[in-house]
């Protein structure tokens, strides 16, 4: 029974041992696949560090490469080294010119032969995500048959409009493997191609930076003003040629001096302090300042201040703009003075003038009251032919003091500028025709206000204009005359006011309605007047920038018409 | 209280032949008056530093444009020395200056009642003192 069931027993752990054993075997099979699969692994490390080694040495390359066209010529040959690709391709394409060229072609493509077909291509497939084109696609594209697969990714260039392509071909002699990049390698390539991309971009704004830099830089430095920089302590960090030419430094003696130091005397320094004070608190002004040439010249300048700024939105200094305007302020200084010796002279001629009527005058006014005196004295009789003598001379006498108030008048009017006040219009009126009444007490006045009473007139101008129409209006009637009226009417317009003076007097010719205003022109020899009282009226009308018109006919009367403007 | 009979005239004019037209033509007016007449600013105002209240006159006719003092210059000389006066004098100032100035340096003063050219318009002034005349003798009844 014994061996029976050593039998047995051998048996079961022979079986045991076999079970073991071919667990060992699977379990060293198994490891023997995974240091396998390891070693692949190591060697796709491998690969795609060599690969990542040369991205970098590219965008290394691109980085340091001083032109474009460089660039251009590389990025090819990159996409082949990098990626495995046979062929490489940039193309330009201007979608608004509907026309490409291709740029840095590799080996194993003929690229005048595919180019056509890929300005086709490039129409179907513009999206910015890289496109992989297979065998089966590319069979429409003839001149594609040498290859199995394209990769294509599209860029938006600013450089004159362009859109870049980047192609890279498989050719059909590959084997299955590396038909196509899987999605990781494509997103390698995808980022190589963005980071070309941003630095062409770059390099392109660098560039444009520089020529608007150049621009900026010779407009400065051609300039007819001069431009001054300067920190927070007023040390100068740049001047243009205008300025050096404007102040006689070189820019060699003005960097790193103190401005003020330099070209300003004790006032002045006060001022470019506050102006300093300005700037700190990022306000720009403009002022003017009196400062020194080197040779020790006087000028004054006209200077536009602003803050300059750093990144952070600090004051770092000032930027100054510099006009010379020490001859115009020369102009000034000699027009002013000029202006002050014509108001001394204008003041002295008021004087001299007052003074003279007054003292021509004084005379005149004695013989009249003189005269007045005799009138009065009916203690003796003087005879009727002396009374006669005697109002001839008192008229005449009336006349040459008539003639002197006049030209005061007129002189007057022509020194004098506007002077606006209120004045009390049929008062004024009233006033002139009750002092008219001794002249012709048959006189009727006709007065219509039309409800205007104040009005802002010129008043001593206006007074006097006044005076002297109605006053003729009196004066010149008929020696018999039936019924003399005066009318006088004022209306108002919009603007200006309207006002009408007439009479049923002895009119004028046409010749003498021409003539009226002229100075010294008398129209009648029977007047009494100087000649100077309707050419004062003219003056004063232009004077108050209003306009005057007469209508008159002989025997019927004569009308005024006057506007005036409103103030 | 004095009751004055007599209307009193002062004038003071450079010119003597202003003061005898003026002094004619109050004499014409026909009122009792009293005149006296000076031409010399500076002793014009001799008189008034040692007038006693019959002396002081009712109406001063005076001129603008004097030789040593002009008629302002004279009134401030004069109301320096007796400021008494400012309330008491009736000036009428009469010239034949035409400047607007004098009119506006005339409105200044309050013992300046009137302002007339020459020739003067002797009712005019005669009126107004009169009426000046009646409200003060109003004011001293009071």
């Amino acid at each position: 029974m014994k061996p029976v069931r050593d039998h047995i027993n051998y048996e079961v752990e022979y079986k045991a041992l076999l079970k073991k054993h071919e667990a060992v075997i699977d379990r060293s099979q198994k490891f023997t696949k995974i240091q396998q699969s390891l070693i692949t692994a190591n060697n796709i490390i491998d690969k795609k560090l060599e690969v990542y080694k040369r991205i970098n040495y590219y965008i290394k390359k691109t980085v340091e490469s001083k032109h474009l066209n460089e660039f251009k010529s590389y990025i090819p040959e990159a996409l082949i080294d990098c990626f495995g690709v046979e062929g490489a391709l940039v193309v330009f394409h201007n979608p608004n010119r509907r026309a490409s060229y291709c740029e840095g072609l590799c080996h194993n493509t003929d690229a005048d032969e595919i180019y056509e077909h890929l300005s086709e291509l490039l129409l179907h497939h513009s999206s910015r995500a890289p496109v992989y084109l297979d065998r089966e696609q590319l069979s429409t594209y003839r001149s594609l048959d040498n290859f199995e697969s394209i990769l294509c990714r599209k860029f938006e260039s600013t450089y004159e409009n362009y859109n870049f392509y980047l192609f890279g071909f498989i050719s059909k002699k590959h084997g299955v493997n590396y038909l196509k990049l899987n999605d990781e390698e494509l997103l390698v390539f995808d980022n190589f191609a963005e980071q070309m991309h941003a630095i062409l971009r770059h390099r392109l704004i660098r560039q444009n930076l520089e020529v608007e830099k150049e621009k900026y830089r010779s407009i400065i430095a051609n300039m007819n003003l001069g431009l001054l920089e300067v920190n927070t302590n007023e040390e100068i960090l740049l001047a243009n040629q205008t300025f050096c030419d404007m102040v006689g430094y070189d820019e060699k003696e003005l960097l790193g001096k103190v401005a003020s130091n330099l070209f300003l005397g004790g006032a002045e320094k006060e001022k470019m302090l506050a102006q300093n004070h300005t700037r700190l608190s990022k306000k720009a002004s403009v002022f003017e300042v009196g400062l020194k040439h080197k040779n020790g010249t006087d000028l004054t300048w006209m200077i536009s201040g602003a803050p300059n700024y750093d990144l952070d939105g600090n004051v770092i200094g000032s930027i100054g703009i510099h006009l010379d305007i020490t001859p115009q302020k020369l102009v000034e200084q000699n027009l002013s003075n000029t202006n002050k010796n014509l108001k001394k002279i204008n003041s002295e001629l008021d004087t001299l003038i007052y003074r003279v009527s007054h003292d021509l005058r004084t005379p005149l006014l004695s013989i009249i009251s003189l005269i007045d005196l005799i009138k009065l004295n009916t203690d003796v009789d003087i005879g009727v032919q002396n009374k006669e003598f005697l109002e001839l001379i008192q008229g005449s006498t009336t006349r040459l003091d008539n003639s002197i108030k006049e030209i005061l008048n007129y002189s007057r009017n022509a020194r004098l500028d506007l002077q606006l006040s209120a004045v009390n219009l049929p008062v004024m009126v009233q006033t002139i025709c009750d002092d008219l009444k001794y002249v012709n007490n048959a006189i009727a006045f006709d007065l219509n206000f039309n409800g205007i009473e104040i009005i802002t007139v010129d008043k001593m101008r206006l007074e006097t204009v006044l005076k002297n129409l109605i006053g003729n209006a009196v004066k010149y009637q008929k020696e018999i005359a039936s019924e003399p009226k005066v009318h006088f009417t004022i209306s108002e317009k919009q603007s200006a006011y309207c006002i009408v003076i007439s009479d049923n007097g002895i009119g004028m010719s046409e010749t003498g309605t021409k003539k009226m205003f002229d100075m010294f022109y008398r129209g009648t020899s029977a007047s009494k007047g100087t000649g100077l009282g309707l050419f004062i009226v003219k003056e004063m009308i232009d004077k108050l920038k209003g306009d005057i018109n007469v209508v008159s006919e002989i025997d019927e009367g004569t009308t005024f018409k006057i506007t005036i403007p409103k103030h | 209280m004095t009751t004055k009979h007599k209307m009193s005239f002062f004038l003071l004019d450079d010119d003597f032949t202003f003061n005898f037209i003026h002094r004619k033509k109050i004499e014409k007016f026909g009122i009792d008056q009293e005149i006296v007449e000076f031409t010399s600013p500076t002793k014009a105002i001799l008189y008034f530093m040692d007038a006693n209240e019959d002396q002081i006159p009712d109406i001063l006719l005076l001129d603008i444009n004097m030789p040593e003092l002009n008629g302002f210059e004279f009134l401030d000389a004069l109301m320096a020395k007796r400021t008494d006066l400012c309330d008491k004098l009736n000036v009428f100032i009469v010239t034949s200056s035409l400047n607007p100035e004098d009119y506006q340096t005339a409105k200044g003063y309050d013992c300046i009642k009137g302002f007339h050219n020459k020739p003067i318009d002797l009712d005019n002034i005669m009126t107004t003192s009169s009426w000046l005349l009646n409200q003060k003798t109003k004011v001293k009844i009071k």
